[in-house]
């Protein structure tokens, strides 16, 4: 993995609010270039609004958030700006059901990229290609497995060549046996040197690929840490009961 | 009279109101279709006057009889100065009251898309116009086909606003009345029209299954 020091995600005492509910308490991450920070805690812990926060899905009461160092914008074009250069997956695909998966690829560089319908499917193809769906291109997103439409949002998202990618529990809504052509697309992905920061609860895929592991908890970063260091010596009590709870749920699978 | 005289005298006559109630409910659905894909625009925009707008508008035109818009626009509109032709005043009524259901329609459809799809469509950077045209009209229009297939018989109906003012040709409604001040056409003259009615609501019913078929979003 490539080692830069130059931080892609950065967000600084970041706090949000649900009503009485602290979502989010002074949150504070850096992301840098090429790094892979995977996100785990119990749920409710605040992980999904703190990854819909980066691309202001979400807006934040205080703190800043800064993507290649620019504060995010509020809103407007320069908003859509960023938020193109900043890739998105979702724990339920969300493709657009009424498109062909070819369609659900172009349609994003087409209308915001401007580009050429033609460079825009070749770019598609090649990128369904890549994460192994290229045959599907023609269907529409309900006659996909729920692996397959993962792995298309995966190519949608990459088609805007985007600078750092947001994962939110990609592999929570799959069948077991669809999880693994996920977690091996996501690998490649970080392997390629992309920036990624992954909520999952997949242990395996953090101890391999993730270059850092945070524990969130009731809205709070509670550890942060190395994968080997967090999952053999977790320091907090929260942590180690958080990870012998998900060590019995997946021997019970 | 016997069908048959009826049919014989005024034959070409409901041909051609048959004709006219066609191009009419064509001409105001296609009109209801686009103003009220407008106004669902405003409705769902981020700019809050254009929603109270849109809002306000669906609340007028769905709330007003047909006939009460008709006499506004033929007889009060002039004193304002504005004066529209009869058959453009018949259309703009019967354009106006559909567009407001046909806004209704499409709010309803839109109810169909997971908000998870609309979220996808900002992160991948797409703006207002990009997001409405791409995904939420589409979408909301698909999923509305038998409803809107509904509204074009209604519109249908509507038009026959028409024989409230002397259009030229005359649609099916305005027919009636133009047999029975010449002849005594009875309630033959009116059974006619209303079976000519009754099949044109078949066929737009048969279109529109075979089109909720074809384009139905499978999810
Ligand atoms: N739009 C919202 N309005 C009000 N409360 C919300 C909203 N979204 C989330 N919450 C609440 O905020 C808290 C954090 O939610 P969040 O989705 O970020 O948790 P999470 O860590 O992603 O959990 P999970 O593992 O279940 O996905 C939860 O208690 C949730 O109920
Ligand atoms: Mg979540």
């Amino acid at each position: 993995m490539t080692e830069n020091n130059q931080p892609v995600i950065e967000l600084r005492q970041v706090n949000k609010h649900f009503g009485d509910l602290h979502v989010l308490q002074d949150i504070s991450l850096t992301v840098k270039k090429g790094e892979v920070v995977v996100i785990i805690g119990p749920s409710g812990s605040g992980k999904s609004t703190l990854c819909r926060a980066i691309n202001r899905l979400e807006t934040i009461d205080s703190g800043e958030i800064l993507f290649e160092g620019e504060p995010l914008p509020r809103e407007g074009k320069e908003l859509a700006q960023m938020r193109a250069k900043i890739g998105m997956v979702f724990q339920s695909f969300n493709l657009f059901a009424h498109r062909t998966i070819l369609d659900n690829i172009t349609l994003a560089p087409c209308d915001v990229m401007k580009a050429s319908k033609k460079n825009a499917r070749q770019e598609a193809m090649r990128l369904l290609e890549r994460v192994g769906v290229a045959d599907q291109a023609g269907k529409v997103p309900a006659q996909l497995s729920g692996g397959q439409q993962q792995r298309a949002a995966i190519a949608r998202a990459l088609a805007m060549h985007p600078k750092a990618m947001l994962f939110d529990e990609p592999t929570s809504a799959l069948d077991p046996e669809m999880i693994g052509e996920v977690l091996n697309v996501m690998t490649e992905l970080a392997q390629d040197g992309m920036t990624m920061l992954v909520v999952t609860h997949e242990m395996n895929f953090a101890r391999r690929v993730a270059d850092r592991v945070i524990f969130m908890d009731g809205g709070r970063i509670v550890e942060e840490n190395t994968p080997e260091a967090f999952f053999s010596n977790p320091k907090t009590q929260r942590a180690k009961g958080f990870l012998s709870s998900v060590r019995m749920q997946d021997r019970e699978l | 009279m016997t069908l048959s005289q009826l049919l014989t005298q005024y034959g070409d006559r409901y041909l051609q109101a048959l004709f006219t109630t066609w191009q009419l409910t064509f001409f105001s659905f296609l009109g209801a279709l686009a103003v009220g894909i407008l106004v669902t625009v405003f409705r769902v925009s981020p700019i809050r006057p254009l929603r109270l707008f849109g809002d306000f508008y669906v609340q007028i035109f769905r709330n007003i009889p047909g006939a009460a818009l008709l006499i506004l626009l033929v007889y009060a509109l002039p004193y304002l100065k504005i004066t529209f032709p009869y058959d453009a005043c018949v259309l703009i009524a019967t354009i106006l009251i559909p567009s407001a259901f046909c806004s209704e329609h499409l709010m309803s459809g839109m109810n169909t898309i997971s908000p998870g799809q609309i979220e996808a469509a900002r992160a991948l950077g797409m703006n207002f116009f990009q997001l409405i045209r791409r995904i939420v009209i589409p979408q909301s229009l698909r999923s509305a086909v038998l409803p809107m297939t509904n509204l074009m018989v209604a519109t249908m109906l509507t038009t026959s606003l028409g024989s409230q003012v002397p259009l030229r040709p005359m649609e099916l409604t305005g027919i009636v009345s133009y047999i029975n001040t010449r002849s005594a056409g009875g309630v033959m003259a009116f059974a006619i029209s209303a079976a000519l009615y009754c099949m044109t609501g078949l066929l737009i019913g048969a279109a529109g299954s075979w089109l909720d078929r074809k384009v139905r979003i499978l999810r």
